[in-house]
């Protein structure tokens, strides 16, 4: 759906983006998973057509450069700032924008209710964004790239600085319109949500793309073995387990871990509590970068 | 086009939420033209004091002539003059300086005919009251009536006077009584009635008093005197006022100022408002958009123009309604409208592109637009300013829209008159929008 070859870009010394390709397949939700500064956003503005790379290009939809507006008409944008008209009504800003790309009359009223309502502000309509909760600004901000139904939902840091009740009912928002078919590009620095919503995480670090797949094959690839912590009633028995014993505390590194915790089941071993560490992409993510991805 | 006429209704709308927009754009032009309109009106109609300008005309020459003068200079409502440059007031020379306004305009002219010191008031049998001639514009009734009352007082000041003076009173007695004794015609009741009435003023010669002198009570004898003659006649001449080319009041020149502090208001306003889109993203959805740059820009643009537009007609119709300014060539002053709107949109795209936040586009603006309002008759009007001044002021397209729309105001600009501001201000519009787009497209795709 949209292909991005050897983009780069860089801000006098600073490269944002280095030589990232990617492509975003119809009907997939892909994650662009890296911390703060990774270049998430500027490889957002190159895929819409607002910043123009140093290097390399964007195709949309096999044949439309970013910068057509055939090509425009086919992508829509939450970006990372509320970009909301503040002393607009909700129901203005989204009358507003959809007016931009051509609608009017009733396919506008309907996809504008439509909209409300997948903010959950229908109730709100008529109130003035400056009036509304950052959650509720959040929803609207989701709502406006979708007013004039693209074919392609570009959600760049959706739920930064949103509480937790509305950070819900975006993901809920988000596996609806997953459930419908829309293409989504997701860009977060929290690897909670590329591994709940996302079909494949581009992990990107520094302006590069590192690797991109599902979640199970990059943790597979890169995350290293599962870690089970057994404290031990009886530490007699250790010396016939697999693993290191610290204190009463036994500590096995093991690709299999259910049928290592089987096994310790069958061999009559008890324990008074039990741990399983699955590596996830914080794993996957220091495995590739050598950094945690909350050190920024 | 749609999309610009969407953009630009909802900059508009946005404006109206705006209180402190609303209020730059046309409380505050409002208030300037009022204020300053308020402060620099004169009775005159040429500015300068609250007093009337009046000329008086003393062809009598005469003691009671000076003092009935005097008397109507003392009136905190009138300033008299007799004199311009140092040369004497005639009939003729008067009558023009009313009718043509020069740097200094008068309201009306008074003339004081020879031998008004020897008239007679008119209560006294066969007096005759010396008839005063007022020249002044027809059109300015509400003045032309509280002028004659402040003369009607002042002459019956100068009576009184003269009435104080026992031997004066006392020859119009005897003259009275000689007239009396002459007639034949005379009903014998009538006669009985004026010999008591003579010998009681007789009687009480040298006691009036001049009103206000000493009376302390209503009710004082004076006041029952003063109120019950007519001391003068006044014989009104139309002088109809040559305004061709001259403001007849300073709202005239204040209001297009007003316009020109609400045209900077709407640059300085949707000059940030374009800086603003950048810094709260907005401007990023609006580039997403299926439509190219220049569209984003001509909304801004239309916006701000209709905005322009607004302004001037807004302060126009509070002008025309309520201050009685003219539209002496409203073609004339629909160009120049247009003209002027479109020189400050052009600015405003300008100036837009002089920095990246708000606070910096709003710095730079006011402190480029500031010094060309002051020096282009954006507080001090032009015709005021001296000479060196006025030249330095081309260089500001404030003065060339100030002279547009006073060109359709009061000026009477012909078409030829208005080429040269129009031009200038068309030019300087394109030149902003010229620049705005070369800038904006260094930053962006």
């Amino acid at each position: 759906m949209i292909r991005a070859t050897e983009l780069r870009k860089s801000f006098g010394d600073l490269a944002a983006v280095d030589g990232l390709t990617m492509d975003v397949r119809r009907g997939e939700t892909l994650g662009l998973l890296g911390p703060n500064g990774a270049g998430k956003t500027t490889t957002i503005h190159m895929l819409v057509g607002v910043l123009r790379p140093d290097a390399g290009e964007v195709i949309v939809d096999g044949s439309h450069h970013a910068t057509d507006p055939d090509a425009r008409r086919r992508i829509g944008v939450a970006p990372q700032s509320l970009s909301l008209y503040e002393d607009l009504s909700a129901a203005e800003n989204l009358r507003f924008f959809a007016s931009l790309y051509g609608m009017s009359g009733a396919s506008l009223r309907e996809r504008t209710a439509w909209c409300l309502d997948f903010a959950g502000l229908t109730e709100r309509a008529g109130d003035r964004v400056a009036t509304f909760s950052g959650g509720m600004k959040r929803r609207l901000n989701i709502a406006v790239a979708l007013v004039h139904e693209p074919d392609v939902l570009l959600l760049d840091e959706p739920t930064v600085g949103v509480d937790p009740q509305s950070r819900n009912h975006i993901f809920e928002a988000i596996e609806t319109l997953k459930a419908h078919g829309l293409t989504m590009l997701y860009t977060t620095h929290y690897m909670e949500e590329a591994q709940r919503l996302c079909d494949r995480v581009a992990i990107v670090d520094r302006g590069k793309l590192l690797d991109v797949e599902c979640v199970e094959t990059l943790i597979e690839r890169h995350g290293g073995t599962s870690i089970i912590e057994a404290k031990l009633l009886e530490t007699s028995v250790a010396d016939e387990l697999p693993g290191t014993l610290i204190d009463d505390v036994l500590r096995i590194e093991t690709d299999r871990p259910l049928e290592d915790i089987a096994e310790l089941s069958r061999k009559g071993v008890s324990f008074t509590s039990l741990s399983v560490k699955r590596p996830d992409l914080e794993a996957v993510f220091l495995a590739l970068t050598g950094r945690s991805l909350r050190d920024d | 086009m749609r999309t610009v006429w969407a953009m630009a209704i909802k900059d508009l709308l946005l404006l109206w939420r705006d209180r402190f927009g609303v209020f730059w754009v046309l409380v505050f032009p409002l208030m300037f033209a009022l204020l300053f309109g308020s402060i620099f009106s004169g009775g005159g109609g040429g500015g300068g004091g609250n007093a009337m300008r009046v000329i008086v005309v003393d062809l009598d020459n005469s003691d009671a002539s000076r003092a009935l003068a005097q008397n109507l200079d003392n009136s905190d409502a009138v300033a008299v003059t007799s004199e311009r440059d140092g040369v004497v007031f005639d009939e003729v020379s008067a009558r023009e300086a009313v009718r043509v306004p020069g740097e200094v305009s008068y309201l009306a002219y008074v003339v004081i005919p020879e031998g008004y010191a020897d008239t007679r008031p008119a209560f006294i049998p066969g007096g005759d009251a010396a008839t005063l001639r007022v020249g002044i514009d027809p059109a300015r009734q509400a003045e032309a009536g509280f002028l004659q009352g402040v003369l009607i007082e002042a002459t019956m000041q100068e009576s009184m006077t003269r009435l104080q003076d026992p031997a004066f009173t006392n020859e119009i007695i005897d003259e009275s009584l000689a007239t009396l004794e002459a007639a034949d015609n005379v009903d014998p009741a009538t006669d009985f009635a004026l010999r008591a009435f003579l010998g009681a003023a007789r009687s009480l010669a040298g006691t009036f008093q001049v009103p206000g002198e000493t009376a302390d009570t209503e009710d004082a004898p004076t006041d029952g005197i003063g109120q019950s003659f007519q001391p003068v006649n006044i014989e009104t001449e139309a002088v109809t006022r040559d305004t061709t080319g001259r403001p007849i009041s300073a709202f005239e020149v204040s209001f297009p100022q007003g316009m020109l502090w609400g045209l900077l208001g709407c640059v300085a306003g949707f000059s940030v408002s374009l800086v603003k889109e950048r810094t709260d993203g907005t401007y990023l959805r609006l580039r997403v958009a299926p439509q190219t740059r220049a569209h984003i820009i001509a909304g801004k643009a239309l916006a701000c123009f209709l905005t322009c537009l607004l302004v001037i007609a807004t302060l126009t119709l509070v002008a025309v309604m309520f201050f009685g300014v003219r539209i002496t060539s409203p073609a004339g002053l629909a160009t120049g409208v247009f003209a002027t709107s479109w020189c400050f949109t052009g600015l405003m795209m300008f100036i837009s592109t002089l920095g990246r936040t708000e606070r910096a586009v709003g710095g730079a603006g006011w402190a480029a637009l500031m010094p060309l309002a002051i020096i282009g008759g954006g507080t001090v009007p032009l015709f005021f300013m001296p000479d060196w001044l006025r030249s330095l002021a081309s260089i500001s397209p404030m003065k060339w829209a100030i002279l547009a729309l006073e060109g359709g105001i009061w000026r009477a600009f012909g078409p030829a008159d208005f080429a040269l501001p129009v031009t200038v201000l068309l030019g300087v519009g394109v030149l902003g929008f010229a620049l705005a787009v070369m800038m904006l497209k260094r930053v962006e795709i």
